[in-house]
């Protein structure tokens, strides 16, 4: 049995590998990596929230495969997608949904010994996952197809609060240096440690690399802080904007619109 | 708004006109709670001038260029820029922070504290959005110190999948781009490997063909007759010594008090012997 220490390196090392992995996607040369990241943020939204919306297991179905569809075409491997977002998924909404199989109440579908499924039940369920993988998935098209500072941009063209967007950024940057703290405060352990650590040398470890990595990233946020100063911030964030969308773009923001009616007709 | 000083002294029947210190520092006193960092440091930098702050770790250099900087505060003692005192509400004025963030800028010693934007590109870019340049002007401007500084190909770059030189050259991008006045250096090649030390003091060397004021805080003793003029030598917050480089560094006895070199032995043949010199520097020893 790996040590925890061991376990937690790993843990570490995985996470900086996903982050890595989902920056090269986005900078591929994949069909929607290709489109303008307003276009694109405008569009899966639409997608998403007519995917949220629909009465019609259809329509949620038919979006589903048109996922599937944009992944091939932009080069995202499906058994990625299965590993970061089908399964998570899946196991979250299933604990949820599975239960309603059995205790929505309505006519039964079968019945082993006391257990009964009921048709709303599985409605309902079926609702549930089909309605959250749908979501994840678009949403996992546009982090894995448009680099992440684009996604941001993108939101703040469309009014999104830029207290909001500046956080997000800087949350997403600084987790980085964090984790790099984080790996090297447990590779530095690793290399004094012999043998497996017992449980309660386990936690105390845990506890206190937990608060030495808050101090430290304390310590990180007033700097960054005086940093920003220094170069003139005084609570206002200012970006470029520097899309621009082409003819092809306008063909996308088409196609989704014509998507989001045809979706939306089938289900009401 | 900034604006200089000019004292005129007539000498001899001649009038001279004198440009008053850029920076004056007068008996500065800061504290982290309980620690004094800055200790009654008096200092005058004039414009134009090269000026290393030398100390060993925990000597003030940092907090120093913090308080020039105008990101501290004294809790006694005052700080002037170009006759203006360096007070809070002086900097929360819009008019008076512009000013002056357009004409200093400051160089963190950790550049991971400095690039906190998504890509290489932004990172130039937000200096000049925050003083509201022109859009175009910007473009213009980050290209070019992209250029200088042979950092193009990392544009899209995020800042932190990039190597320790490469963020310390971004880092030192992000200040030149608004081409300040005055350059504010925190150990500006801590941690870089030779190649790289070379060629941030390069840079440093020709930047503004040599007008600019250039204050560099260090401990790297290699670099001080590179990239000073005149030199304050720190020790406990305090000024322990000033002068021209050589004159600072000939003083063995004061260096080796303040911890910026230190005896120690090496092989020689067949026998150990005992040395003297700062470690910074490539050497051999026979």
């Amino acid at each position: 049995m790996k040590s925890f220490v061991e376990r937690t390196l790993r843990g570490l090392l995985t996470t900086a590998e996903y982050a890595a992995t989902a920056e090269q996607m986005a900078i591929s040369r994949g069909a929607l990596q290709r489109v303008d990241p307003r276009v694109k943020v405008a569009g899966i939204l639409g997608l998403i929230v007519t995917a949220v919306a629909s009465r019609r297991l259809a329509a949620i179905g038919g979006l589903f495969v048109l996922a599937l569809i944009l992944a091939m075409v932009s080069r995202i491997p499906l058994g990625r997608l299965g590993v970061w977002v089908w399964t998570p998924v899946l196991l979250f909404t299933g604990a949820i949904g599975v239960p309603a199989i059995f205790l929505t109440p309505g006519r039964a579908v079968a019945a082993w010994g006391g257990i009964v499924l009921t048709e709303p039940g599985i409605r309902g369920a079926a609702f549930l996952i089909s309605r959250a993988e749908t979501a994840a998935t678009l949403s996992a098209l546009l982090v894995l197809t448009t680099p992440w500072p684009w996604v941001l941009k993108a939101l703040r063209i469309f009014r999104c609060p830029l207290v909001m967007v500046a956080i997000l950024g800087m949350t997403y940057r600084y987790i980085f240096v964090i984790l790099q703290t984080a790996l090297d405060m447990f590779e530095s352990r690793k290399s004094r440690t012999v043998g497996v650590l017992a449980a309660s040398e386990r936690r105390r470890l845990a506890a206190s690399t937990a608060g030495v990595l808050l101090s430290k990233s304390l310590l990180l946020a007033g700097d960054v802080h005086l940093a920003m100063r220094s170069r003139g911030f005084q609570g206002e964030v200012y970006l470029l904007q520097d899309f621009r969308a082409v003819a092809a773009d306008w063909c996308w923001l088409a196609g989704f619109a014509a998507v989001v009616l045809v979706a939306l007709r089938m289900s009401f | 708004m900034l604006a200089g000083r000019i004292r005129r002294r007539r000498v001899g029947g001649i009038t001279d006109v004198v440009l008053s210190a850029l920076f004056d520092c007068d008996r500065v006193v800061y504290r982290y709670d309980a620690v004094i960092a800055v200790n009654g440091v008096s200092l005058s930098v004039q414009a134009g001038t090269r000026v290393a702050l030398l100390g060993a770790n925990g000597s003030g250099k940092s907090t120093l260029l913090r308080l020039l900087d105008g990101l501290y505060y004294p809790d006694s003692g005052s700080i002037s820029f170009d006759g203006n005192h360096l007070e809070r509400e002086h900097l929360e004025q819009d008019e008076f922070a512009f000013a002056f963030r357009r004409r200093v800028g400051l160089v963190f010693q950790n550049p991971d504290v400095q690039l906190f934007n998504p890509t290489v590109f932004d990172e130039l870019a937000f200096g000049p959005l925050q003083l509201r340049w022109e859009r175009e002007r910007i473009l213009d401007r980050v290209n070019e110190t992209l250029d200088l500084l042979e950092i193009g190909h990392l544009r899209n770059r995020p800042p932190h999948r990039l190597s320790g030189g490469e963020k310390k050259r971004v880092a030192l991008a992000s200040v030149l781009v608004l081409d300040p006045e005055v350059l504010l250096l925190d150990e500006p090649t801590a941690a870089l490997d030779p190649r790289s030390q070379s060629q941030i003091i390069d840079l440093l060397i020709g930047w503004g063909e040599g007008n600019k004021t250039v204050i560099t805080a260090t401990h790297d003793l290699g670099l001080v007759e590179d990239i000073a003029d005149y030199c304050y030598l720190l020790q406990n917050g305090k000024v322990a010594s000033e002068g021209k480089p050589e004159q600072v560094l000939c003083d063995q006895a004061l260096l080796a008090s303040a911890n910026l070199i230190h005896a120690h032995r090496h092989y020689h043949g067949t026998g150990i012997s005992p040395h003297v010199h700062p470690h910074t520097h490539p050497h051999s020893h026979e």
